[in-house]
């Protein structure tokens, strides 16, 4: 488990992460949202032990990020968003290169590169040199890198940035292959669509605080997120959405507004009979599809708020 | 065998089968051209250009090799993998200096050898010593080069291709002195009231200070790693310098002997703290994590926080204590100066005013340059103005802006005094502006 309490991060005169403190269960695919400039990369940073931060803990499996920074780098891969390869080796000697790095036994090297170069789905290019491979195929290669010592985490910033859509895909099932192996992944990426197709949880950094800390997958699968639009406002709404059985997680901004539901088409249909029936004036009702993206925009704006009060 | 990665990797960059049978095929061309040219005096040229061409790919190229070998890793981008790899500052260290210059290494001993085999029997010709010296002075040109980029690297994470020309050039001079005086055959000297052979002295003196320099990469290499370095490791190489040069006084008098070891000890001592203190990066959030230790009274942080810089005091002050306690045991004129005492605590103060300035500027809003205004402001401070000064025969005056001994030394001390307290009210209110609360951070 990665546990992180009060961490503080500066640069100079700019607190840029400011009493950050969050839980990461093992076998989770946790991704970290927030505008530009929230802190996702600093914070990434910290978390492999790159950045010093100014105070609070981080303990990886009970072990002190910050104390025993080597001691976690054999527990951590991470991958930069600005990741560099060496263009002059091939695939295959920057991978062996990376399993001596990573100090695994002789024995083991041959073997480690043919298994994170096929988990990476690049087995059949380690002949090729590093330079001449495409953005995607770096990628990766980059990613090959990072779990070639099989580490418990896995710390991926941007990680899709640059790609087209097909090799997006390929990364979410990677990512997802990954975790059933075993692995804990936090990913920061500003692609919220590509987030949903593989997250179980959600951090949201705004300002260089913590805003929100959501599950995300564990509701998908008997639950949905029903998204109503209104003509005009409705004041008893909120009244009315407690009064039905089975609805919850509600919120609202302006004239929209989301709850959770069982999944069966007969509760939707009897959610939206009483509201039909109590005059509330819809004018859309549906499935929310894009559930990060309405939640995120909703905590980063509440988040904006002087004075609001975050969840 | 465990292999050491960053030397594995240099070697399949570096020595692939073509250059292996470059090499030796271009320098064997240049002998058979050296010696067609100079038919009368084959051997001679033949020795010289052994240690020409060793020059040339060695101490030029290899240097600038070891000088590129951490900042080209920070340029491309895979500094940070390195950094969350396993090898540990020790591996990293000897892979990184000799990985980077293993191409420049294999010519350079193909060179080497065919220097021992021209001059091997002959009984005029230390062989062994001055291939000693050579491979030493290779070692610690690269070592230098390297330490000097990395020190900027950790400074100001770029890659600056005059930078490396730089370093390049630091790494060449460093070891010209020793190698002059290695080679001259006249240049014995005396050391500590020793006497040494000029060759002796200068493998001596490379091999010591290699041992430093490799130290200090290590200690870099630690840094980079994000482990903690402790204070002793610095005041001792400090104080190794302090004593390293107070050896070259060797007056016939103890008491003169002494004091003036104490006097070329506290100069150098002070000369060191002045290269540290604009050589390393003046971080605010460092000095965040400093004044947070202080307050939690986390002795260790402290001390592992403090800049090196700042542990220089400790050679000073106890040079200087060491220069005040022996003036009255000799009989020079500086020693029987009554004024000696004062004058070394001016030149403390005016140290302490010097630094001040130093961190003012570059608490200042853009720290760029920072460093070089400070260069400026001391050339203003210690050679411009006071030379305006005397020039104007107001030569009293210059007190206000350096030590002088053979002037009133309480003015001295009083100016010195004031202009440091001066800085340090300075250097807190710009603290307490910009860094005591910082901002927060604004989303795009």
């Amino acid at each position: 488990m990665l546990v992180v309490t009060s961490l503080d991060f500066e640069y100079p005169g700019i607190r840029a992460l400011n009493n950050v403190s969050f839980t990461v269960p093992f076998g989770s695919i946790t991704a970290i949202v927030g505008p530009n400039g929230a802190g996702k990369t600093t914070l990434l940073r910290c978390l492999a032990a790159l950045d010093e931060p100014l105070a609070g803990t981080i303990t990886l499996d009970s072990i002190d990020v910050r104390t025993h920074p080597r001691l976690c780098h054999r527990n951590i891969g991470y991958l930069s968003d600005s990741f560099g390869l060496y263009d002059d080796l091939t695939v295959g000697q920057c991978l062996r290169y990376t399993a001596m790095a990573q100090d695994l036994p002789h024995v083991r090297w041959s073997d480690a590169v043919l298994r994170a170069a096929n988990r990476a789905g690049i087995g059949d290019r380690l002949a090729d040199r590093a330079g001449t491979l495409s953005r995607g195929l770096r990628q990766r290669l980059a990613i090959a890198q990072a779990i070639i010592h099989e580490p418990k985490m896995l710390l991926l910033d941007e990680p899709a940035s640059g790609l087209d859509p097909e090799a997006r895909s390929a990364l979410a099932g990677l990512f997802l292959s990954l975790r059933d192996e075993g692995m804990t992944l936090l990913v920061s990426s500003h692609i919220l669509a590509e987030l949903e197709e593989y997250s179980t949880d959600m951090l949201i950094l705004s300002n260089g605080e913590l805003v929100g800390h959501r599950q995300v997958r564990s509701h998908r699968a008997t639950t949905s997120l029903i998204r109503i639009d209104l003509a005009g406002p409705a004041p008893e709404l909120a009244v009315v959405l407690a009064g039905i059985p089975g609805v919850t997680d509600v919120r609202f901004d302006g004239l929209q507004g989301w709850f959770r539901l069982s999944s069966d088409a007969e509760a939707r249909r009897v959610v939206l009979k009483q509201l039909v029936d109590h005059g509330i004036p819809l004018c859309a009702f549906g499935e929310e599809r894009a559930e990060m993206q309405s939640e995120y925009l909703s905590v980063v704006r509440q988040a904006r708020v002087p004075g609001e009060v975050r969840s | 065998m465990k292999v050491n990665p960053e030397l594995q990797r240099n070697l399949w960059l570096e020595l692939t089968p073509l250059r292996l049978i470059g090499m030796p095929a271009v320098l064997v061309a240049t002998f058979i051209l050296i010696a067609l040219l100079a038919p009368d005096s084959r051997r001679e040229t033949l020795v010289i250009f052994s240690l020409v061409l060793y020059g040339a790919l060695v101490f030029l190229w290899g240097t600038r090799q070891a000088s590129e070998s951490v900042i080209i890793e920070v340029r491309d981008r895979t500094w940070d993998g390195q950094r969350m790899s396993s090898i540990g500052p020790w591996s990293m260290t000897w892979g990184k200096l000799f990985g980077s210059a293993v191409y420049p290494w294999y010519g350079g001993l193909l060179c080497l050898l065919s220097y021992a085999f021209l001059t091997g029997g002959d009984p005029q010709v230390r062989t062994t010593a001055v291939l000693a010296l050579f491979l030493s002075c290779g070692l610690l040109a690269h070592a230098t080069a390297l330490l000097s980029s990395m020190q900027a690297m950790i400074k100001e994470r770029r890659y600056n291709r005059s930078q490396t020309a730089a370093f390049l050039m630091l790494g060449v001079m460093f070891i010209w002195p020793f190698l002059g005086a290695g080679l001259s055959k006249t240049n014995d000297l005396e050391w500590m009231g020793m006497n040494f052979r000029g060759l002796d002295f200068s493998l001596m003196t490379v091999l010591l200070f290699l041992f430093w320099t490799v130290l200090g990469i290590y200690r870099l290499m630690r840094t980079e790693l994000q482990i903690k370095n402790g204070p002793l490791v610095w005041i001792a190489f400090a104080c190794f310098l302090a004593l390293y040069f107070a050896g070259f006084q060797n007056a016939a008098d103890s008491g003169h002997r002494v004091f003036d070891r104490f006097v070329t000890g506290y100069f150098v001592a002070v000369l060191t703290m002045y290269l540290m203190a604009v050589g390393e990066r003046k971080d605010p959030v460092a000095f965040r994590r400093l004044i947070a230790a202080y307050d939690r009274g986390d002795r260790m942080a402290l001390l592992q926080d403090l800049p090196c810089w700042s542990l220089t005091l400790v050679p000073v002050l106890v040079a200087a204590c060491g220069t005040i306690l022996t003036s009255g045991m000799g009989g020079s004129v500086l020693q029987q100066s009554p004024g000696l005492p004062l004058f070394i605590v001016a030149s403390v103060l005016f140290l302490a005013r010097d630094i001040g300035l130093l961190l003012f500027l570059n608490l200042a809003q853009s720290q760029k340059r920072s460093d070089m205004l400070f260069l400026l402001a001391l050339v203003l401070l210690y050679g411009v103005v006071p030379g305006i000064l005397s020039a104007a025969g107001l030569d009293r005056t210059t007190v206000l802006f350096w030590p002088r001994w053979d002037i009133s030394s309480w003015i001295s001390l009083g100016a010195a005094g004031g202009e440091a307290v001066i800085i340090a009210v300075l250097v807190r209110r710009r603290w307490q502006g910009r860094y005591a609360v910082p901002q927060r951070p604004l989303d795009v």
